[in-house]
C-alpha cells in the first residue's frame, strides 16, 4: 500500500510496514485488529531491547491500548528486562471550552514497585496531539527518578507530535525522551485530532470498543490477571 | 457617560483616540499573548484559594477593558478596589518605565476613581525579566505614587511549565484542588485556562469558577462538604482485607494492589442483586468502574 504522506522511520522493516498496513485492511475486523496492534507491540517491543537491557521497566498505557499494543510490547521485552511493571490509565479525553484538549487520569493501576523502575515506556496506539501522553507521564514524573530514561513508543504518529510533546515539558525532562515508531504522517484532521491515514480511525471503534473505557467500565484481561494474583 | 466622552471631555481628543487604538491593539495582540493568558490564570486561581465563596461572587475580571491599562483589570468591589495590569513579555526596552508608561497610568488612575467610581485603584507594569522588575520598581520608587506599582511574573513554554515556575500559582492550585499530583494540578491550569479563554466578556469569578468546575470531568475542584463512603460500599468492602477506601478532600479513593477507582460524585447504591455478586476485590473493582462510567459520557 503506498501512502503519500507517510514516512517510515529507521526502525520499520517490510515486516512492520505490512503489520501498520494490515491494521488499515482489519478496520471491519476487530478481532484481527487486535491481533495487528498486539503483533505490532511485539515488533515496537524488540526495538527497545537494546536499550533497556537488563533493567527495571513499567510499561504504562490507556486502558484500550492494554491487552493489545501495550501486552505486545510487555511480551517483547520480558526477556530484556531485570523486572517489568506495569500500569494503566483511564483517561477522560475531551475537548474544553477553548477547543484544547484535556485527558485526566481517572483511575489507573500501577502495579506495586513500579518506582523502582529505570525506563518508563509510554505506549500509545498512535500519537496525534500530545495530550493523553503528557498526561500520563506528568502522573508518573515524580514518583519515578529523575535519570529515568522515557520511551514514546507508538506504531504511527503524527509529523508534529514529537515536537509538541516536547514542547510541553523543560529539557531536564523532555531530553529523557525516545521516540520508538515505526510510521510519521503528515495529514491529520484537524477537527478530530485523527491521524491519516494513521491507524484507520478511531482506536476505540477498530477494537471493538463502543467508547473510551472510562465511559464504559471497561476492565483490561493485562489488570484482571495482575488484580487476581495474590499479593 | 460613555467612557470615550468622559476620556475627550478630561484629557482631550487626541487622548480618547490613543485610549481607542490601545484597546485596538489589544484585541490584535490578545490571542496568542501567552503571558497575559496565564497571568490572568494565576490571578483567578490566586483570587478563588484566598476568597470566600461570597466575595468571588463580587470581584470581577476581564482583558482588554476600556482604558489605558488594560491588558488585565480586577474589578474587587469587596475591597471597593481596582487594579489594571500592563503586561509585557519582555525582556528589551518594551518592559521599560516611560513617560509615556506614567501619562497612561496617571489618566488611568484618573478613569477608575472618577469614571468607574472605585474608592481606590492600583496600576501595575508587569513584566517576564526579573531584573527588568528591579529595574522598574526602582524608577517608581523615585517616581513615589504607592498607587503605581511593578510586579514579575515567569513566562512558560507550557501549563506544566508555568507550574513549576510560578510557585504562587502551583501552592494556590495545589489549595483549590486539594492535592498535590502534577497531573491534576495541570489538568486544573488547563481547564481555568480554557475557560478564561472562552469568553471575553467581563465576569465574576464565581460565574468563571462555576464554568470551570461544569467543564472539569472530573471536577477535581474542593467543594463545601467531603464526599463520605455510603454504608453500602463500606459493607460490600468489608470482607475483603486489602481494599482500602480513602477520604479525599475531593472525592473518594477505592485502593486494592496498585488499582486505584476514583470516585467525585455520590454513587447510586446497586441492587442487592447486585451486590451480591461482589465475590472477590476484582468484581468490587469492576463494579465500581461501572457504577463511575455515566459521569464521564459526553451529551
Amino acid at each position: 500500500m503506498i501512502h503519500a504522506s507517510r514516512t517510515y522511520s529507521d526502525y520499520s522493516t517490510p515486516a512492520t510496514i505490512r503489520l501498520l498496513d494490515g491494521l488499515l485492511e482489519s478496520t471491519s475486523n476487530p478481532q484481527k485488529y487486535r491481533t495487528t496492534m498486539h503483533d505490532i507491540g511485539i515488533e515496537l517491543g524488540k526495538c527497545l531491547s537494546e536499550s533497556i537491557s537488563n533493567s527495571s521497566c513499567l510499561v504504562v498505557s490507556t486502558a484500550e491500548d492494554a491487552d493489545f499494543l501495550s501486552k505486545g510490547i510487555i511480551e517483547s521485552i520480558s526477556s530484556n528486562a531485570s523486572k517489568l511493571y506495569t500500569g494503566v490509565f483511564w483517561n477522560n479525553h475531551y475537548q474544553v471550552s477553548d477547543g484544547s484538549s484535556v485527558a485526566p487520569v481517572v483511575h489507573k493501576y500501577l502495579q506495586p514497585g513500579f518506582q523502582e523502575s529505570k525506563n518508563l515506556i509510554v505506549a500509545k496506539s498512535v500519537l496525534s496531539g500530545s495530550c493523553v501522553v503528557r498526561t500520563n507521564i506528568l502522573a508518573l514524573i515524580d514518583e519515578l527518578d529523575k535519570d529515568t530514561s522515557i520511551f514514546i513508543v507508538s506504531p504511527v504518529l503524527y509529523k508534529e507530535a514529537e515536537q509538541s510533546l516536547r514542547g510541553e515539558f523543560p529539557e531536564e525532562i523532555s531530553s529523557r525522551f525516545k521516540f520508538v515508531y515505526f510510521a510519521k504522517d503528515a495529514d491529520r484532521n484537524e477537527a478530530s485530532g485523527e491521524v491519516t491515514p494513521g491507524i484507520g480511525g478511531m482506536i476505540y471503534q477498530l477494537l471493538g470498543l463502543s467508547e473510551q473505557p472510562v465511559r464504559t467500565g471497561y476492565m483490561p484481561q493485562l489488570v484482571k490477571d495482575a488484580l487476581s494474583t495474590p499479593t | 457617560m460613555d467612557i470615550t466622552e468622559y476620556v475627550k471631555d478630561k484629557f482631550g481628543k487626541d487622548q480618547c483616540t490613543k485610549m481607542i487604538n490601545i484597546r485596538r491593539g489589544g484585541d490584535n495582540n490578545n490571542k496568542g499573548n501567552r503571558l497575559e493568558e496565564f497571568f490572568a490564570v494565576n490571578s483567578i486561581v490566586k483570587i478563588i484559594a484566598t476568597s470566600t465563596d461570597d466575595d468571588i461572587s463580587n470581584i470581577i475580571v476581564v482583558a482588554q477593558d476600556p482604558g489605558f491599562v488594560d491588558d488585565f483589570v480586577i474589578k474587587d468591589k469587596v475591597r471597593d478596589h481596582k487594579t489594571n495590569y500592563q503586561i509585557k513579555n519582555s525582556a528589551g526596552v518594551a518592559a521599560n518605565w516611560t513617560g509615556e508608561m506614567q501619562d497612561r497610568f496617571e489618566m488611568q488612575q484618573d478613569l477608575d476613581t472618577g469614571y468607574h467610581n472605585f474608592g481606590n485603584a492600583s496600576q501595575v507594569l508587569l513584566v517576564s525579566d526579573s531584573a527588568k522588575q528591579k529595574a522598574n520598581a526602582q524608577a517608581l520608587t523615585k517616581l513615589g505614587n504607592s498607587a503605581f506599582k511593578s510586579q514579575f511574573f515567569p513566562d512558560a513554554a507550557s501549563t506544566f511549565e508555568l507550574l513549576n515556575r510560578s510557585e504562587e500559582l502551583r501552592t494556590n492550585m495545589e489549595q483549590i484542588c486539594g492535592e498535590k499530583n502534577l497531573s491534576t494540578l495541570d489538568q486544573g491550569v488547563r481547564v481555568v485556562l480554557g475557560e478564561w479563554k472562552s469568553s471575553s466578556d467581563e465576569r465574576s469569578i464565581a460565574d468563571i469558577f462555576q464554568g470551570v468546575r461544569d467543564m472539569s470531568k472530573p471536577d477535581i475542584f474542593k467543594s463545601g462538604t467531603k464526599l463520605e463512603p455510603p454504608r453500602w460500599l463500606l459493607n460490600t468492602a468489608e470482607p475483603f482485607n486489602n481494599i482500602e477506601i480513602v477520604v479525599k478532600s475531593v472525592g473518594l479513593s477505592v485502593r486494592y494492589n496498585g488499582f486505584e477507582v476514583n470516585i467525585f460524585k455520590e454513587l447510586e447504591e446497586p441492587s442487592q442483586l447486585i451486590l451480591s455478586g461482589v465475590s472477590n476485590e476484582l468484581k468490587f473493582i469492576e463494579l465500581l468502574l461501572s457504577l463511575t462510567q455515566d459521569d464521564y459520557k459526553q451529551i
